[in-house]
């Protein structure tokens, strides 16, 4: 117990109605962390708060259902939908677009350096992670230290990289072709709730993921290579729908507080609220702590495109550059969008 | 046949495991059981229609967006989305507030319906209200004008004109004369 203890046990009603300035709230949340006996005391008291609330119950009115459920599927589809035809959109896109390229063409260098037949290596190398946990018979891999080091992605793509290097393109299409098939099929067939397993992602050090996320993810790299693509071979944008702009975004929201973390910014990064404007957008607060509950007002505010921020996700756009607008601490803005282009897959 | 309702743990968890399956349903259950706890408390505090929909749309999204943020070994969804409602409206109103400096009598007065009329209150929302009628009068105004008015305890010590020590205390003393009541009737709120 701390010196502020006395002056928190008598700000611990106007806590849990709400009642203190934003500096008391943090004061007393910050206290109730380390002190059990004010912990159990604020449960009780905020108990009590809530049920203030049963006395003023009146009904919505009646079209705000339909409102709130469009926009809570919009988020994050419901399981009925087939989560994984998203993924199966893109795969045949983009091998659609690799049958059409010519042999020149995938000796071209599309991205850091690396040809398409490079990328599509690549691609192979962070598909075949899933692919492995899904073929562990149901089992979660157990923990292994040597698998949580940072550089391992890297390490893989580049072993994947030189292997194709010496194969012909259409074989190397083959390959991650069939090994896409085979992650849809496993992911599909799975038992009801295998969506919900957790796995680990392309970057081991972030933590494991529902399946339904990491689907997210295969759709979301295979999105943007097709991408990486087009823009070599000069064609328009393609862009994701609406919906897999939200699970896009969804995915790099949810994940956004642990790359925070990974980033060792050197002090708290402090809190920010994101708004994605256009279609799959939506409105964040993102704290250090992962929460968001808007406690407090956050440190900066950053407004931007949705499909930007998916193209920010992949490391397509430099954080500096990609058009944004951001109001309060300029330190705090600028962290958090170093932090999403971590998320990317290369 | 007998329908779970708000009030048993045992339709917390399942509405919970349900909602992280991805069961739309589920979402569709929780809301027609509770939206009007979260849109009614959400247009008490701010006084708004607007905002309250918003509100209400905000509440349920973040629900269905992350279900496993509610633990359902920590109190029940009822508690889970009034304290998330509550924190929103507040922060509504304060926000407004920094806006247009409002007066409280420049808000359209809203009418409590009584709360044997709605679905979600039942006899727990009896239970509160008797004991909310029965507080001294002083701490009665002052959880009133915190929690429905949205009101910091500093609000209400100017409100009342009363020292700010003693708002505090009076927000305290009534919070805790409402848990003690409710405990010994047995009510979890």
């Amino acid at each position: 117990m701390n010196d502020g203890h006395a002056a928190v046990t008598e700000l611990l009603g106007a806590w849990a109605l709400d009642a203190c300035s934003v500096e008391e709230t943090a004061t007393v949340e910050d206290h109730l962390a380390g002190c059990p006996s004010c912990s159990a005391e604020a449960d009780r008291l905020g108990r009590v708060a809530a049920g203030l609330a049963t006395m003023v119950a009146a009904p919505p009115p009646a079209r705000l259902r339909d409102a709130v459920m469009a926009a809570a599927v919009g988020h994050r589809p419901a399981a009925g939908e087939e989560v994984g035809t998203g993924y199966a959109t893109w795969v045949e896109r983009f091998d659609t677009l690799l049958g059409s390229l010519t042999a020149a063409q995938w000796r071209e260098r599309v991205i850091h350096d690396l040809t398409v037949q490079d990328l599509v290596a690549h691609l192979i190398a962070t598909d075949k992670l899933l692919v492995a946990q899904l073929g562990a018979g149901g089992a979660e891999l157990p923990e292994d230290p040597a698998e949580l080091d940072g550089t391992l992605p890297a390490r893989r793509s580049a072993a994947s990289i030189g292997e194709h290097r010496g194969r012909s393109p259409e074989r190397t299409r083959a390959v991650w072709r069939a090994q896409a098939d085979r992650l849809l099929r496993d992911a599909r067939s799975n038992a009801p709730g295998a969506l919900d397993r957790r796995v680990r992602l392309a970057d081991p050090r972030l933590p494991r993921q529902p399946l339904r996320i990491a689907l997210v993810q295969r759709l979301f790299e295979t999105w943007i290579h097709t991408d990486d693509v087009r823009t070599l071979l000069g064609s328009p944008p393609d862009p994701p729908s609406d919906r897999q702009v939200a699970l896009i975004v969804t995915f790099g929201v949810r994940l956004l507080p642990a790359a925070l973390r990974l980033a060792g910014a050197e002090r708290p990064p402090g809190s920010a609220r994101l708004v994605l404007v256009g279609p799959g957008g939506g409105d964040w607060t993102i704290s250090p702590a992962g929460q968001d509950v808007p406690a407090r007002p956050p440190d900066a505010t950053i407004t931007m495109d949705a499909i930007e921020f998916c193209y920010l996700l992949g490391n397509r756009r430099d954080p500096d550059a990609v058009p944004h607008r951001v109001e309060g601490d300029p330190a705090v803005a600028a962290t958090l969008l170093r932090a999403v282009t971590t998320l990317g897959c290369d | 046949m007998e329908k779970l309702g708000s009030s048993h743990p045992r339709w917390d968890k399942e509405v919970c495991e349900r909602l992280v399956a991805g069961d739309e349903a589920a979402l569709g259950e929780l809301y027609d059981e509770l939206s009007p706890l979260v849109y009614g408390l959400a247009v008490r505090v701010t006084r708004d229609w607007a905002a309250a929909q918003d509100i209400t749309q905000e509440v349920f999204v973040r629900v269905w967006r992350d279900p496993q943020a509610f633990d359902p070994a920590r109190g029940s969804w009822r508690r889970w989305l009034a304290t998330m409602t509550h924190r929103r409206a507040v922060d509504w109103v304060r926000r407004s507030a920094v806006r247009h400096r409002r007066t409280a009598d420049a808000a359209p007065p809203i009418a409590t319906p009584d709360p044997e009329e709605t679905a979600v209150a039942g006899s727990v929302a009896k239970s509160v209200q008797a004991a909310v009628d029965d507080l001294p009068a002083p701490q009665r105004e002052a959880i009133r004008l915190a929690y429905f008015d949205g009101q910091t305890y500093r609000q209400v010590a100017e409100t009342l004109g009363i020292p700010e020590g003693t708002a505090k205390s009076r927000l305290w003393t009534g919070l805790r004369g409402l848990a003690a009541r409710l405990e010994a009737e047995g009510i979890e709120p």
